[in-house]
């Protein structure tokens, strides 16, 4: 066996031959292995710095969400269909019985009918229950146990959830809708009859108030709550309500940013808004179906009025409502010129509707406190840039909206009354939330226990599954990240080991055929072949480990420049997507990682050899006198 | 110093004696006023007279047996006799010349003796060792610690310098470093290269450069040195130089020298020539 350091002296002799294509072969080789380092320090860099930013949020927990999924199963259910038909058949009866009886006039085809009859493509028609009638949704509540918790509770049972937690959107899709809550900015209500959200890509936050207003369990909102603010609250205290960043300012009177403004002025603004956040007064109006219909009973006879006053011969009606002249104003009556016949007619009617349960109309001014902020609705996805890329994958957790404390709404006989609405609890309104203790059961439970009824409804009816996602991050926790990447890492890693042997068996092939003559040399007087091996075996580890150094610097010079061109915006946009507590936390794009640097050498190592070994095995091979002779 | 000896060689030849004019008078005469013929068969004359006039050398015990060595190499599709039927012995400390014209198998012998190739048939027996029963670890060792290669062309290492290049077989030996330092100091001083011992190969004139390889081949005190047309590459000056090196090595190492060469003036410096024609000893 040569000794190291003969060998070392030997083959460095041979790094100064061929100096052009070892400098090529460096720079080349070089080149790609700080692929990999560029790789390692960027991944370690962001992975740590994003495992840091979701410490906050509830990105850093491992949630499943599951909505109930409404009674849409039903609708084509025969045995549901006859019992609203049974049901619906008895009620109009009854009605027209009671209407008889009151002496009111009652014409059972101006009813809304609890089941249409819709054409079908074969020219048949068929049956469908209209689920917004008062018997359609008493047959979906008799038909619709409410167990979803208790079911919720027994599939998570086995893998042992942490917590499971419950969510209720309190607001309607449509203004005509049950409950309708309308927000209140410098003195008016904003009531978005448009349906106009705001301009492209961001939504206003007012418009969208009722659509979103949800009660969250605490603990789902407390990773959200302003520092020194609380979601405690006695009964009459106003609710705490976290709330998007544009509403906040315009409750402050504050002029939106330049969609161009940099991302420090958009952190000075948000530093701003949270540091007066809790100082936010904001309340919005409640009504319900009852209240509502008035009150644009009210608004059209307003219109009409003032339209028809300036034509000849209009006559007013006889009951006329007061328009509002203050938010959140119940509607009450303006003028009443009714006969005592039309009156005693009203009351009948009211007797009658009542009976067949109507509600009276409920008007009520809802004052909120300020407790959190979330980024405005689709903020997240307008960003260019690399800050774009960390923002559209970790857009936070919570989601955009309005949100209030479950626990408090409880506390108020107004919000107990709708979340413990039966029907809403089963028509897709409630939602529960099932915490794991890590990414591994999550995923299992996943894996085992949901189906997507969109993607395969057999499946999800024949087995007991829950139609449930990972909630908290989209990209179902930084864990898939790592995974895919890693997979990625192995394709780079395969490419790069075939791309760096190609040119390392072209240097080290040339190198060893220049040397034929030496090794017949070093043969004749006395080399053994492994002695020779060994040496062309060094020379090519030290060729490597030049490779990785070559590597090293121009890995490092590129991550140190991207860490300063990018780290302070990026920090910046994580802070405003992650809505971090801390927003001058840093989001550092490379970490240092040893063991990566390491495992990298060892790879140009593994390659260099793995490339050579032809090449030697092949000139050690070769017969020493005839390569003499032909030299 | 060895080098001394050498100049005293070369003068020798520049100070002819009268009676030696009378002679070369005489034998130009003989050879038709062929100058170089006539130089030669003196020189020819001066040798026997130096052998016949030197006192018996007293050799050591056989060191070197061919017994009908054959080896054929393929030339196209014909099979050529390189070595056909060669036995020979040599002693330990005879300086031996092998002559012959070119293709005639001197190489082949002397690879053949330093165990680089193998015959087709016959045994090479080196220093008690029959070469054919040798594993290629072990001829690798022998050839390290009993042959001393030197070749026409050198072949040293050209970018380690004059004092890494000697200690090259060393390495191979594992000679301790100071063991090394040693004998490489008392051999450059023995070839004349000291001065030039921090010296790159290509800043030697080829004399110097055939005294290092000479220098490389003694490093592991071989008892036997092949030298390949050791003169080939050198001038006349040098050539007669370096026989008289490889003279005084012998003298002062009893080293067995065996050399290849097409050179008559370097064969007439030896104790004795074995020619070669055909493959075949003369």
């Amino acid at each position: 066996m040569l000794g190291l350091r003969d060998n070392f002296v030997l083959a460095t002799t041979k790094l100064r031959a061929r100096r052009l294509r070892l400098f090529i072969t460096l720079i080349v080789s070089g080149i790609l292995f700080a692929v990999l380092i560029l790789t390692s320090l960027l991944t370690r860099g962001t992975v740590h710095s994003l495992q840091s930013f979701l410490q906050t949020g509830l990105l850093n927990r491992f949630l499943v969400a599951t909505f109930e999924p409404g009674s849409y199963r039903l609708y084509e259910d025969p045995d549901f269909i006859a019992r609203v038909d049974k049901l619906n058949t008895a009620r109009l009866d009854a009605q027209e019985k009671e209407a008889k009886r009151l002496g009111i006039p009652f014409d059972r085809k101006t009813i809304p009918q609890a089941i249409d009859e819709i054409p079908s493509p074969d020219g048949k028609t068929i049956k469908h229950v209209n689920p917004e009638t008062p018997v359609a949704r008493q047959v979906i509540v008799q038909m619709t146990p409410d167990n979803a918790l208790r079911d919720i509770t027994a599939m998570a049972k086995p893998y042992h959830p942490t917590g499971i937690y419950e969510s209720f959107l309190l607001g309607n899709y449509s203004p005509t809708s049950d409950n309708n809550f309308i927000p209140i900015l410098n003195g008016k209500e904003i009531e978005n009859k448009s349906g106009s959200y705001g301009g492209p890509g961001k939504i206003d936050a007012f418009s969208v108030f009722t659509q979103t207003l949800t009660a969250y369990d605490d603990t789902m909102l407390q990773p959200f709550v302003l520092e020194g603010s609380s979601l405690s609250s006695k009964p009459g205290d106003p609710i705490p309500i976290i709330m998007p960043t544009d509403a906040a300012e315009k409750l402050l009177g504050l002029q939106p940013l330049d969609a161009k403004a940099t991302p420090n002025v958009r952190l000075a603004r948000l530093a701003d808004l949270r540091s007066k956040a809790s100082k936010i007064t904001f309340s919005a109006c409640y009504r319900n179906l009852a209240a509502t219909n008035l009150k644009n009973v009210a608004e059209q006879q307003a219109e009409e009025i003032a339209t028809g006053s300036r034509q000849a011969g209009y006559q007013k009606p006889s009951l006329v409502y007061a328009a509002s002249t203050s938010p959140c104003q119940a509607t009450t009556i303006k003028s009443d010129t009714r006969t005592a016949e039309e009156k005693a007619l009203a009351t009948k009617q009211a007797a009658f509707d009542k009976t067949f349960g109507a509600t009276d109309p409920v008007t009520r001014l809802i004052p909120f406190r300020v407790v959190g902020l979330v980024p405005q609705i689709g903020s997240l996805t307008e960003a260019t840039g690399p800050e774009a890329l960390i923002s559209s994958f970790f857009t936070s957790s919570l989601g955009q909206g309005w949100y209030i404390s479950r626990q408090a709404a409880l506390a108020d006989p107004l919000f107990a009354s709708i979340l413990n609405d039966p029907y809403l609890s089963i028509s897709g309104n409630r939602g529960h939330f099932i915490e794991f203790s890590d990414r591994p059961t999550q995923k299992n439970f996943i894996d085992e226990k949901v189906c997507d009824p969109s993607v395969d409804p057999v499946e999800c009816s024949k087995k007991h599954k829950l139609t449930a996602q990972p909630y908290g991050n989209p990209l179902a926790t930084l864990y898939e990240l790592k995974e895919s990447f890693n997979t990625f890492l192995n394709y780079v890693l395969i490419g790069i080991a075939a791309l760096s042997a190609i040119v390392m068996i072209g240097t080290i092939g040339k190198i060893i055929a220049d040397n034929r003559k030496e090794t017949s040399v070093f043969r004749a007087v006395g080399a053994k072949r492994h002695e020779i091996a060994q040496i062309y075996l060094l020379y090519t580890g030290i060729l490597a480990t030049l490779s990785f150094l070559v590597a090293l610097v121009i890995g490092l010079g590129v991550a140190i420049y991207a860490e300063a061109a990018y780290s302070p915006g990026l920090s910046v946009q994580a802070a405003l997507a992650f809505n971090s507590s801390d927003l001058h936390k840093t989001f550092h794009l490379i970490t240092f990682n040893a063991l990566d640097l390491l495992k990298i050498l060892g790879f140009a190592l593994v390659v260099s050899l793995v490339s050579s070994s032809v090449p030697i095995a092949h000139n050690l091979s070769r017969n020493p006198i005839k390569d003499m002779r032909e030299e | 110093m060895l080098n001394l000896l050498y100049m005293n060689a070369a003068s020798d030849t520049q100070s002819p004696a009268t009676s030696q004019e009378t002679e070369l008078a005489a034998v130009l005469d003989a050879f038709g006023g062929d100058v170089e013929k006539a130089t030669s068969a003196l020189a020819d004359l001066a040798a026997r007279r130096r052998q016949a006039a030197a006192p018996a050398r007293q050799y050591g015990p056989v060191i070197i047996t061919l017994d009908h060595v054959s080896r054929q190499y393929k030339l196209g599709h014909e099979k050529v006799g390189a070595v056909q039927d060669v036995s020979l012995e040599i002693r330990q400390g005879e300086l031996i010349a092998i002559t012959g014209p070119s293709g005639s198998g001197k190489s082949t012998l002397l690879n053949l003796i330093g165990g680089l190739d193998k015959p087709d048939s016959g045994t090479v027996t080196i220093d008690g060792h029959n070469l054919a029963k040798l594993w290629d670890s072990k001829l690798s060792e022998f050839r390290n610690r009993t042959i001393g290669f030197v070749f026409q062309f050198f072949y040293l290492q050209p970018f380690l310098n004059v004092r890494t290049n000697l200690a090259v077989p060393g390495m191979f030996a594992r000679l301790s470093r100071t063991e090394r330092a040693s004998r490489i100091t008392e051999l450059a001083e023995a070839v004349g290269i000291t001065d030039r011992l921090e010296h790159l190969p290509k800043e030697l004139s080829g004399g110097q450069m055939q005294r290092t390889a000479i220098a490389r081949a003694l490093l592991n005190r071989p008892k036997i040195i092949l030298a390949d047309e050791p003169t080939g590459n050198v001038d006349r000056t040098n050539a007669r130089a370096i026989m008289q090196l490889f003279a005084e090595v012998r003298e002062r190492y009893g080293t067995t020298i065996i050399i290849v060469t097409h050179d008559a003036e370097a064969a007439r410096t030896t104790d004795r020539t074995i020619n070669l024609r055909d493959g075949r000893t003369t």
